[in-house]
């Protein structure tokens, strides 16, 4: 119903004709004043330039710079004597300081600027308005990225406001290359979406593609790049990401330079990178920041960990449900030994944990900080401790939870380590109902999954269901920088080459 | 963006491995045994006959009518009505041979893990996951052909494990009743390798300026030598044993014991061949749906996908009472109507079409 809702005024949008701005001042104040009527923020200052033509600054409190206001337009304006000798045009264009004033012709468009942060200046017997580029608001100071906090490497992170963004971006890839198309989505919100693009190194394709997509939403607001993602993902009925999603301009940098595509959103300082592979999902930024070796062992760990991290609880209800002679003897004894006085089956048993252990991770994110920390210690302490002891669950079914919990943070993406930890429900399911079959049936469905995912065109798996040598460089292994001579493959043509051959340091080059 | 769709080498050739050996390392050690006995790590090697012929055949047709899928073309070189008959009986031996494959994964599951699961349900559950494949189409097998292949080759590794087990004089004395009984082991993996035709299916997908030949070549060679290295651990472990076993490689992976950790990993290879098994279904199952659909010009071959997968599951289970009649198909009529299918009838088509393509261009030069 509600979507119904959305979908129809979205499409009854009212696209009256645009009102033309009039000579007389106080029929265009009239107008905006009950276009913005109840609107207590915007403010209407009347001032005499020169001391005989008015003319009236319009703003809205909170969004535009009073000082500059004051300093910059109003107190050179009223001091103006020469009015008649230059005329209006010509003296607002040499008094007026500030950096952006761009002319408007009709109300709808001033509203439109006014909205957007712009004070509106408004002169009798003027038949143009003035946008002045003194828009001024309270925002975050750029700070160390929460999510993707990295021992070594850049610690600056993305902030709500768009133009630090991609400021932080321009600051990394000083070229015109980078381009920055901006288009606004949302019907109330008008957010401000940049989509930025290497010219040259992305696929023209991609970006159309990108674009074209952005373009067919029609909403309400846009208030998180999450709203954007859900709009253009490729299978919004999968439970993986599509497009990543990060708050580091190194990372979103990175990206750019393998020749793929940034989508920043105003109010959110997360951009989102497209198109994607599952192994992009895998690749933290720091591993490019520390030396090579470490960082392909992290990695493989990584792969393995992710394994565990979906299968290992099943595993465990599967071999302990249907293949009991998989285990050595001696273990086998001490597993029977400690599940003698658990009540459940094996299967009853893990579910009950592995819930257990989403609520306490679930009730620790949300909570206030100050008693988040006594959560934690209740419920991982105490009720884990005592249900072992109380006989409700068996030691090594602890183990197996809390070595899964901790396998799933080894996923560097957040989103990612989501998917899984929740495809591990259906998992245990299978394994508790067929063993290791079904534990297989698992894997083959997700693979098919995975197989069938394209994240804009680029099919999901493709680094590793399509192998070429060279672009394990990225996947398995982190190779050293001299030798990722080539760009990852993605779609379409592109450019390839990304450095020299033949850099390897040695000491006989000297 | 299609090309994205296109198959790679690697792709291909992961996708012929598994559609030979999902079955083959269940089977074939067994039937093998019957007649060659001590000989049988020698029974794969007149099969690479067989699986060149087929394979250059599969090339050489898809060369000749590029784009265009094996029905597609038997109606074009044998005209409408033969055309169809022929297309017909390819489905129809597309559907028994999925059917056979299923039932032997069945039969393997339900007979040497779980004995009280129905064999219906067994059946239907892969026979289900291979018909959603085959709906995502084929750019969809070959990925994930791909990435389960090396699920499905990575235990056989582990057979290194029973070396302290093995006995070299089992293999003595070679070729002691000569070589006819290694001819007659080598008929059921000969048809087994006559199967890399049904990647003529696929080809017309294959992303261009792949060389097919390499591939086909490395792949085929893989098959061989992953059916040699079986086939001789098989022989060196159970000897005379070999051929009263129903899975050899099942019965091996028991002996594995090593730290007295790694123990009784048979539930562990079942997990892995049911990937395997399920590459090859979704082959078949692939093929099998094409050929319907160009026989009857559907325009989608994804509208008949689970339809023909229930006559899969009929032909699975019609005429086939038995373990023992699956067996004695398999060392009776498989190594005959098998190849027949996959390596006769296309070299009959690539003889006709070549005369044709001679008839033709005889015609169009303009002064004969």
């Amino acid at each position: 119903m509600v979507r119904y809702r959305m979908r129809g005024s979205a499409k009854t949008e009212p696209q009256p004709e645009p009102v033309p701005l009039s000579a007389e001042l106080a029929r265009n104040e009239q107008w905006i004043r009950s276009v913005c009527s109840s609107c207590s923020d915007v403010v209407y200052r009347p001032f005499k330039i020169g001391g005989r033509t008015s003319a009236l600054l319009i703003f809205v409190d909170g969004l535009a710079d009073d000082r500059g206001i004051e300093d910059f337009v109003i107190a050179p304006l009223m001091r103006e004597d020469a009015l008649e000798a230059i005329g209006l045009q010509e003296m607002l264009r040499q008094k007026v300081e500030a950096s952006d004033a761009s002319e408007l012709e009709t109300l709808d468009e001033c509203v439109v600027r006014l909205m957007d942060g712009y004070p509106i200046l408004l002169c009798e017997g003027e038949l143009n308005a003035l946008a002045l580029g003194l828009a001024k608001w309270e925002m975050r100071a750029v700070e160390e990225p929460a999510g993707e906090s990295a021992v070594r490497g850049p610690r600056e992170g993305f902030t709500e406001t768009l133009r630090i963004n991609t400021s932080q971006i321009r600051r990394i890839i000083r070229s015109p290359k980078l381009k920055m198309d901006s288009v606004r989505i949302g019907g109330y919100t008008r957010t401000h979406v940049v989509v930025a693009y290497i010219q040259g190194v992305a696929d023209a394709a991609i970006v159309e593609e990108v674009k074209s997509r952005l373009s067919r939403i029609q909403a309400d607001g846009i208030l998180e790049s999450v709203y954007i993602e859900e709009f253009i993902e490729d299978n919004p009925y999968s439970p993986f990401p599509q497009l990543l999603d990060t708050e580091r301009p190194d990372v979103v940098c990175a990206s750019l330079l393998e020749g793929r595509v940034a989508i920043l959103t105003e109010g959110s300082p997360f951009a989102l990178v497209a198109p994607i592979t599952f192994s992009s999902l895998m690749q933290a930024a720091e591993d490019y920041y520390q030396r090579y070796i470490f960082s392909t062992f992290i990695r493989w760990l990584r792969y393995f960990f992710l394994m565990i991290s979906l299968l290992l609880p099943s595993l465990y209800v599967a071999v302990l449900t249907f293949h009991q002679e998989m285990v050595p003897s001696s273990l086998l004894f001490s597993m029977a030994s400690s599940r003698e006085d658990v009540p459940f089956p094996a299967l009853v048993e893990a579910i009950l944990m592995e819930v257990s252990f989403e609520a306490l991770r679930e009730a620790g994110l949300r909570l206030p900080k100050q008693i988040g920390s006594a959560v934690s210690i209740v419920g991982a302490l105490v009720v884990g401790e005592s249900a072992v002891q109380a006989g409700l669950v068996s030691a090594p079914m602890v183990i197996v939870v809390a070595l899964t919990g901790i396998a799933s943070c080894m996923i560097p993406r957040y989103v990612a380590s989501n998917s899984i930890r929740m495809l591990r429900f259906p998992m245990i399911f299978l394994a508790g109902t067929l063993g290791l079959l079904g534990i297989m049936m698992g894997i083959i469905a997700l693979v098919l999954h995975l197989s069938s995912l394209r994240s804009i065109g680029l099919p999901y798996m493709a680094s590793l269901a399509t192998p070429r040598v060279g672009e394990w460089k990225d996947v398995l292994i982190r190779a050293p920088w001299w030798s990722m001579t080539k760009r990852p493959r993605l779609t379409g043509t592109f450019d390839q080459r990304r450095l020299a051959p033949g850099q390897k340091p040695s000491k006989n080059r000297g | 963006m299609s090309n994205n769709d296109k198959m790679t080498g690697v792709q291909l050739a992961c996708v012929m491995y598994s559609t030979v050996l999902g079955t083959g390392f269940i089977t074939l050690p067994t039937t093998s045994y019957q007649y060659a006995r001590n000989g049988l790590w020698l029974t794969m090697f007149p099969g690479i006959l067989t699986a060149l012929i087929s394979m250059g055949c599969a090339v050489k047709l898809s060369r000749m009518y590029p784009g265009l899928s094996p029905v597609a073309y038997i109606k074009r070189i044998l005209g409408r009505i033969p055309g169809f008959l022929v297309g017909l009986l390819l489905f129809l031996f597309c559907l028994q041979a999925a059917g056979v494959t299923v039932r032997q994964y069945g039969d393997f599951v339900t007979g040497s893990f779980m004995n009280r699961t129905p064999l219906t349900f067994v059946i239907a559950s892969i026979a289900l996951l291979a018909g959603i494949a085959v709906r995502c189409g084929a750019g969809v097998i070959a990925r994930s052909a791909a990435l389960l292949t090396p699920i499905f080759v990575l235990p056989l590794l582990l057979l290194v494990l029973l070396y302290p087990h093995l006995e070299f004089r089992y293999l003595f004395p070679p070729l002691e009743r000569g070589i006819v009984p290694v001819l007659k082991g080598s008929l059921t993996p000969q048809a087994w390798m006559s199967e890399v035709y049904l990647i003529s299916f696929f080809l017309p997908r294959l992303a261009s300026g792949v060389k097919i030949g390499r591939w086909a070549v490395a792949s085929i060679a893989a098959i061989v030598a992953s059916m040699f290295y079986v086939n001789l651990f098989s022989i060196l472990l159970l000897g005379p044993d070999t051929g009263s076993k129903l899975v050899t490689i099942l019965i091996a992976f028991r002996y594995i014991n090593v730290a007295d950790f790694f123990e009784n990993m048979e539930a562990f290879l079942l997990a892995m061949w049911v990937v395997g098994n399920f590459v090859k279904l979704a082959v078949f199952y692939y093929a099998a749906s094409m050929s319907c659909s160009e026989l009857f010009r559907l325009r989608d071959y994804r509208l008949i996908v689970f339809p023909v997968g229930i006559l899969i599951l009929i032909f699975s289970i019609w005429d086939l009472p038995s373990f023992a009649i699956v067996a004695e198909q398999n060392l009776l009529v498989a190594p005959f109507w098998v190849p027949t299918m996959m390596a006769v009838l296309p070299g009959l088509l690539v003889i006709a079409a070549s005369i044709q393509w001679r008839r033709r261009s005889l015609q169009s030069r303009p002064n004969g």
